[in-house]
């Protein structure tokens, strides 16, 4: 297991991203010294701490496919299940590499949210830098959801084929995302009320705490779910190709 | 020339782990600035990473081989298997389980602390939300835990096995959890856990909180122990550090008026149970111990 969470790191380029998540952070902590000096510098961290988080989001969405990038080429799985590795085994480290890879971008954003917050001072940039520690119960999840729905496919269906299905999803989404930004009612993104959202936020805090609860536990369900049936029908796979 | 090496390690490990803490708490609050503000939170979280970073310092520096998982490691590794995660529940749930007593014995000692309209008034909660909360602080703290993971990757990962090996589990315990209180000695001073301005003030901070660490390690040591993994003790230490119990839901601290207020006795109640956990741990680890030598014993018998 450690030496297959390593290939995934080195695969991954894990030391550059660390480099570049490292280099975030100290872009955020030069604000953050700047806004203590020049007040209108409080405005760019407010916006750009939840950006940032966002960019870890983004390289998450990334490493989902990039977890399966490396194993595709030159037959790398199938040389690698030649070896005395367990084909669960095989398939549990992509799913603890990402859970892990989870983990650790929403601890960065919490720090991040953390520095930031010591140097801002107005409410209103207050709630902007607060929003990352509201959506990371939220965006990590959806992130491991999305994981326990693709890996299957890049798993069973390959490396190209896994990409096509997620794309054609991802592409039938944007149509219809397109189709109602064209055609639908816009008014509620035009009219956005930043500081009204944020009001009813604080208004519905029994629902938020109730969905903050339960839905990091509905999605550990369905990520276990999702490599329990992804493992019985990947070793039963094999086999029968073997046979 | 293995124990001055021992020494040496841990002695590394220790100014790495205590240095950054001391010289940024005292430097921060000593230069004017009041514990609790905005970067109160920045430095207790920055500072609960400084053991995980000091393992990695003192590696380099002793050339001691640092492994994650295995025999001699961090025990960063997770297993579910021999019934290791019901220890991985207990672990979990436990702190919620003690601080509730604890919260229900202070009730009970001090009736007029209970006010029902400190959590639907003051948190502007709905009633029935009352029953989501100790889990929602579970599922808070364990997304949350890399404060915990952090302190615990040095602390039962790292350190608790050298001082168990050099001197038993009993003393290893003491003498852990001496230094593990040590080390939060600076933020005590300047208000955590026990405010400013209590009878004592600072001693009897320090010398509570250090029987408290004890017992905690204790704890959390026995933790690590049946689950082989410091992800247990992190869990722990997490859910220890938020635990939102219906108990503190239910209690306002404002009702308190004289000796009850300003002195350490409502941390003393509330954490009495806690130290029970703690003392039973202690006597489960030392019996734990002494099955293991008569093993040992055995097999060296049956080898000869």
């Amino acid at each position: 297991m450690k030496s297959l969470l390593y290939k995934d790191y080195v695969a991954t380029n894990g030391p550059i991203v660390i480099g570049g998540f490292g280099l975030l952070t100290v872009f955020i902590c030069v604000f953050t010294v700047l806004s203590t000096v020049d007040s209108d510098i409080e405005v760019l961290l407010g916006l750009w701490t939840p950006m940032v988080f966002m960019g870890g989001c983004v390289y998450l969405l990334v490493l989902m496919s990039q977890l399966f990038q490396a194993d595709s080429g030159k037959n790398c799985r199938d040389y690698l299940l030649t070896m005395p590795v367990d084909k669960k085994e095989y398939l549990l480290s992509k799913y603890i590499y990402y859970l892990v890879a989870n983990y650790l971008v929403l601890s960065w954003g919490i720090f991040l949210s953390m520095i930031a917050a010591t140097a801002v001072k107005t409410e209103g940039m207050m709630m902007m830098v607060s929003t990352v520690q509201l959506m990371g119960p939220i965006v990590i999840p959806v992130m491991l959801i999305m994981a326990a729905i693709t890996f299957p496919l890049y798993i069973l269906y390959g490396k190209k084929k896994g990409d096509m299905i997620f794309s054609g999803f991802s592409v039938t989404l944007t149509i219809l995302l397109f189709i109602w930004l064209l055609f639908g009612d816009v008014s509620g993104l035009t009219n956005m009320d930043f500081e009204g959202n944020m009001k009813w936020v604080e208004e519905h805090t029994s629902l938020i705490i109730l969905l903050t609860t339960i839905f990091p536990i509905v999605t550990g369900v369905i990520y276990y779910l999702s490599y329990r049936i992804t493992a019985g029908i990947f070793v039963r796979k094999e086999r029968d190709i073997d046979e | 020339m293995n124990k001055k090496k021992d020494l040496t390690v841990m002695l590394v490990f220790l100014f790495f782990a205590f240095a950054p803490l001391w010289i940024a708490a005292f430097a921060y609050y000593g230069s004017g600035h009041e514990y609790g503000d905005a970067s109160t939170q920045l430095l207790c979280s920055a500072a609960m990473l400084c053991p995980t970073v000091s393992v990695f310092i003192t590696g380099a520096i002793c050339k001691e081989k640092i492994d994650f998982t295995g025999e001699n490691s961090l025990k960063l590794g997770i297993y579910f298997k021999d019934k290791k995660w019901i220890w991985m529940l207990v672990a979990i749930f436990l702190p919620i389980i003690y601080t509730e007593l604890g919260g229900w014995l202070f009730i009970a000692l001090k009736p007029e602390c209970f006010d029902a309209t400190v959590f639907t008034e003051d948190m502007g909660m709905d009633p029935a939300m009352i029953a989501v909360m100790p889990l929602y602080s579970v599922v808070n703290a364990m997304m949350f835990s890399i404060g915990g993971l952090g302190e615990e990757i040095g602390w039962r990962g790292f350190m608790m096995p050298r001082l168990e090996k050099k001197m038993g589990i009993g003393p290893a315990i003491l003498v852990g959890g001496i230094i593990w209180g040590v080390w939060h000695y600076p933020i005590n001073y300047y208000g955590h856990n026990f405010g400013t301005g209590y009878w004592g003030e600072p001693w009897l901070g320090f010398l509570l909180f250090t029987i408290f660490t004890i017992s905690m390690n204790a704890l959390l040591t026995l933790a690590v122990k049946k689950t082989n993994s410091v992800w247990s003790a992190a869990f722990m230490h997490a859910v220890n550090n938020g635990a939102g119990t219906f108990s503190r839901m239910l209690m306002n601290g404002e009702n308190l008026t004289g000796f009850w207020a300003e002195s350490t006795v409502q941390f003393v109640i509330m954490l009495g149970p806690s130290l029970v956990f703690g003392i039973i741990a202690y006597i489960w680890l030392i019996k734990l111990e002494r099955q293991e030598k008569a093993v040992k014993v055995s097999e060296e018998v049956q080898a000869a």
